[in-house]
């Protein structure tokens, strides 16, 4: 019997990033009013208990890019990116 | 058909906003202790002020301009300084505004398309260096220009900065210029966020002592507290509260709010003006840089002088950028956040289209180009560029150009046929891909196929042109076609170009082997009244004139020809160009005659490697043969033949390579018969002669050699003696030629040139 290794195999909840459509939700800090919604067109801003999470499908790293620069370009603090709806994304058959 | 061409334009005005110092505005702080930072960073290369939008980065940067007595040579990058040459070409006319006269070499050379970037920058830091004196260079908005081309030209900078000149970048991101590398140096001073937010003292001094508000020190500690010291936060502050019935309430309101701080101070501010002012600054925002007139023009009123006025008085984030006042711009920040509610009338697009015409009508091409295209309107777009576009490329703006060219769909470049011949010529004197060229060729053929009237006489000069040296290089006798059909357009239309004209047909005439045909046109081209003024026409012909005279055997005049020919292209900045090919093709060969091996072998070299496009074959093929040609006469018999395989293989696929496949045939005899020569020894060197020879390579003296092989001088004298006698030589070079031709020599020979 060959000894398997014990090193775990690396989990990526989304994966590969590079070339997968992907769902982020990223967080800023601060309530954004309404006209934001344009600024992040496409992703839906929910403003709540002091911050805001911009949540949607990015397509690739070079559109996540985009996205933060323009956080960046709007003065706006980032608190948190994270990958969500893995199954969906990556798994999803129908 | 008359070319269009617009009048001069009215550049530097707009070229002001980008080289000056931002006027430091009424209403800012003065912020001592970072003003005492920037002065104490002075003995660091680099000083990078790292911090988000609205930390007032730039404010600092031009306060502590406008109080220094030494030159500081500002510039403001864009996205489109991620073109290099446009960045340093800034860099320079800024240096010149800063110093009478310091960037005008850098200028010189960089306007000449596809000039050698390094060289410009080079010249630059040497006549700063030859200031002598303190100077800064402050780069604001280094962000702006991505990680490419440009960030590695300032890297390449930094490296070099003179002693008694420093470096200022304002970024919000930290640039990859090698920080950590300065850093460890002790070569960089950093100011960042966490110094550039307002402390309790400083927040009080601007709203309590500048702005005269009646706020208490709970209501400038909870202020600071939720703005974290924001600089552009506390600004807008100060505007909101001005008008604030009681501000300490109105601070208590904003405390106890949990929306973001510059979305709720924003919206308090503009909810307080009146809606003329709201509706000017949503609607002018998308101009990014602006003027009074261009407001006018592109919101069809006639007060924006005015308006502007107002907003500045009243201090609402409007930068002026040049020092007639003439310019303006937004808060960078504030700007973004006008951007997110566009007016619905009239639409962005609209203004955009506006702007274009007004920018262009003002002679501001680039930037007019660029505002139809944000309008939607690429026709717009590319007409511009047809029209601009023979001046854009005389200052050097060719990878504007190439961009556009790029960019623009081939439905519209149909309809401008000197853009894409032009386009085309232009890409084939820079040495850009031949698909590139052909491309652009054919859209050109289809303009004249589609609409006979409209092509201009000009448009056939410029494709004949690029078919001589680029597509049909490779077949002489129809690459001499086109160069005659690019000379008699020019000769009968098209006076100004001319001087490149003659140099293509030279050039052809030299391929096919008509000498004092191309040495009476190189002639023409190079003594023309407009041959200095036409760089590349210029460094061409002379250099083929070199080439001519070389084969005509006049082996002195060639070299001060050729020498000339690469000075001129240096100063120029074109001594990459493969133009300059031909001068050391002409240098290598008149060496040769002169029996000046080494040095021939070398211009031979430079030949090969500047063969720009790989189109330019046969000028290569020959670069290779007259390569093999002096490694021959230097007995490198192995090299030589590798040489001419590389150079026979190219001629076989040329369409009529001319007189070059007789000169390769020659080669070949002559490398035969040079081989069969070399097998002919008499003797094999003995194993004592074999160890002197092996030190022959050296550029040890032969007492040296005795005390390393731990021999008499007589001994060596000896070995020597028989040495040259065994391999029927007649000096040190020869000997060790022979010997490394004949496989004695076990150590890779010596590359070092002691003939000279």
């Amino acid at each position: 019997v060959i000894a398997r290794s014990d090193r775990p195999q690396p989990r990526y909840l989304c994966h590969p990033p590079i070339v997968d459509a992907c769902t982020y939700r990223i967080v800023v800090a601060g309530e954004l009013g309404r006209r934001f919604d344009r600024a992040f067109e496409g992703m839906t801003v929910t403003a709540e208990n002091g911050q805001t999470t911009i949540t949607g499908v990015v397509a690739d790293r070079a559109q996540l890019r985009g996205v933060l620069d323009r956080i960046d370009d709007l003065g706006l603090t980032l608190v948190e990116v994270t990958s969500v709806a893995a199954e969906a994304t990556v798994h999803g058959t129908g | 058909v008359s070319v269009k061409l617009r009048p001069p334009p009215q550049r530097t005005l707009l070229l002001e906003t980008k080289i000056a110092p931002p006027k430091p505005r009424g209403g800012i702080l003065r912020r001592a202790r970072l003003l005492q930072a920037l002065d104490t960073g002075a003995d660091a290369a680099l000083t990078l002020v790292a911090a988000p939008a609205g930390y007032g980065k730039t404010m600092l940067l031009s306060t502590w301009a406008a109080e220094q007595t030494t030159p500081v040579i500002w510039v403001t990058l864009d996205a489109n300084d991620h073109d290099p040459v446009r960045l340093w070409t800034h860099v320079a006319a800024a240096a010149s505004r800063a110093h009478r006269g310091l960037g005008s070499s850098t200028i010189e050379q960089l306007s000449v398309p596809g000039a050698g970037l390094d060289a410009g920058i080079d010249t630059l830091l040497t006549a700063m260096a030859a200031y002598g004196e303190p100077l800064a260079l402050v780069l604001d908005d280094l962000d702006s220009i991505g990680g490419g081309d440009s960030m590695e030209s300032i890297e390449f900078a930094v490296t070099r900065l003179p002693a008694n000149a420093r470096l200022i970048a304002a970024a919000r991101a930290d640039p990859r210029i090698g920080l950590g590398r300065l850093r460890g140096r002790r070569l960089l001073a950093e100011i960042r966020a966490r110094a550039l937010a307002f402390t309790i003292p400083e927040a009080r001094e601007l709203l309590v002592k500048w702005e005269g508000l009646p706020l208490t020190d709970d209501s400038i500690d909870r202020l600071v507290e939720r703005t974290e010291g924001w600089p552009v936060a506390l600004y807008l502050s100060a505007l909101w509260l001005r008008d604030a019935p009681s501000p300490n309430e109105a601070v208590g309101r904003f405390g106890a709010s949990s929306r973001q701080v510059a979305d709720f101070l924003t919206e308090e501010v503009l909810a307080s003006l009146d809606a003329d002012l709201r509706d000017f600054l949503r609607q002018t925002a998308c101009l990014r840089r602006f003027t009074p007139q261009l407001c006018d023009a592109a919101l069809e009123r006639d007060d924006s002088r005015a308006v502007l006025a107002e907003l500045e008085r009243s201090n609402l984030l409007l930068v002026s950028l040049d020092t007639g006042g003439q310019w303006y711009r937004y808060h960078a920040l504030f700007e973004e956040l006008l951007l997110l509610e566009p007016p619905a009338e009239p639409e962005p697009a609209v203004v955009h289209r506006r702007a274009a015409v007004w920018l262009r009508e003002h002679g501001f091409a680039e930037e007019a180009i660029a505002k139809a295209a944000d309008g939607g309107d690429l026709a717009l777009a590319a007409e511009i560029l047809a029209e601009s576009g023979l001046e854009l490329a005389r200052a050097g703006r060719t990878g504007f150009i190439a961009s556009w060219l790029d960019r623009l769909p081939a439905e519209l470049l149909v309809e401008h046929p000197l853009l894409t011949s032009g386009g085309a010529v232009i890409a084939a004197m820079v040495g850009r891909p031949p698909v590139e060229v052909e491309r652009l060729l054919l859209l050109a053929e289809r303009s004249r196929h589609e609409r006979p009237d409209d092509w201009p006489a000009i448009c056939d000069l410029y494709a004949a042109e690029t078919r001589s040296i680029s597509i049909d290089n490779d077949d002489v006798r129809a690459s001499l076609r086109e160069a005659r059909t690019a000379v008699e357009v020019a000769r009968t239309s098209v006076q100004p170009e001319l001087v490149p004209a003659l140099a293509t047909l030279a050039r052809a005439l030299f391929f096919v082997g008509d000498l004092p045909a191309a040495w009476e046109v190189a002639h023409e081209a190079v003594t023309h009244p407009d041959a200095k003024t036409r760089p590349y026409g210029y460094v061409f012909a002379l250099g083929v004139l070199a080439a001519v005279e070389a084969s005509e055997e006049h082996p002195e005049h060639a070299a001060v020809l050729a020498r000339e020919c690469v000075d001129v292209a240096r100063r120029r900045g074109i001594a990459e160009s493969w133009l300059t090919a031909y001068a050391h093709l002409g240098l290598a060969d008149a060496l040769s005659q002169l029996g000046q091996l080494a040095a021939a072998e070398r211009e031979a070299h430079r030949a090969e490697v500047l063969r720009g496009g790989p189109q330019l074959s046969v000028t290569h093929a020959l670069a290779l043969l007259r390569l093999a040609d002096v490694q021959i006469a230097r007995s490198r018999l192995a090299q030589a033949r590798a040489s001419l395989t590389a150079a026979e293989q190219e001629i076989a696929e040329f369409v009529d390579p001319g007189g070059l496949a007789s000169f390769a045939a020659e080669l070949a005899a002559r490398l035969e018969a040079t081989s069969s020569q070399a097998r002919d020894v008499v003797e094999a060197p003995s194993p004592g002669e074999l160890a002197v020879l092996g030190y022959l390579q050296s550029d040890l003296t032969q007492r040296q050699i005795a005390a390393q092989l731990y021999l008499s001088l007589n001994t060596v004298r000896t070995h020597v003696r028989a040495i040259y006698r065994k391999l029927n030589v007649g000096s040190r070079e020869a000997a060790v030629a022979r010997a490394d031709t004949l496989g004695l020599l076990h150590a890779p020979s010596h590359q070092g040139d002691r003939s000279e």
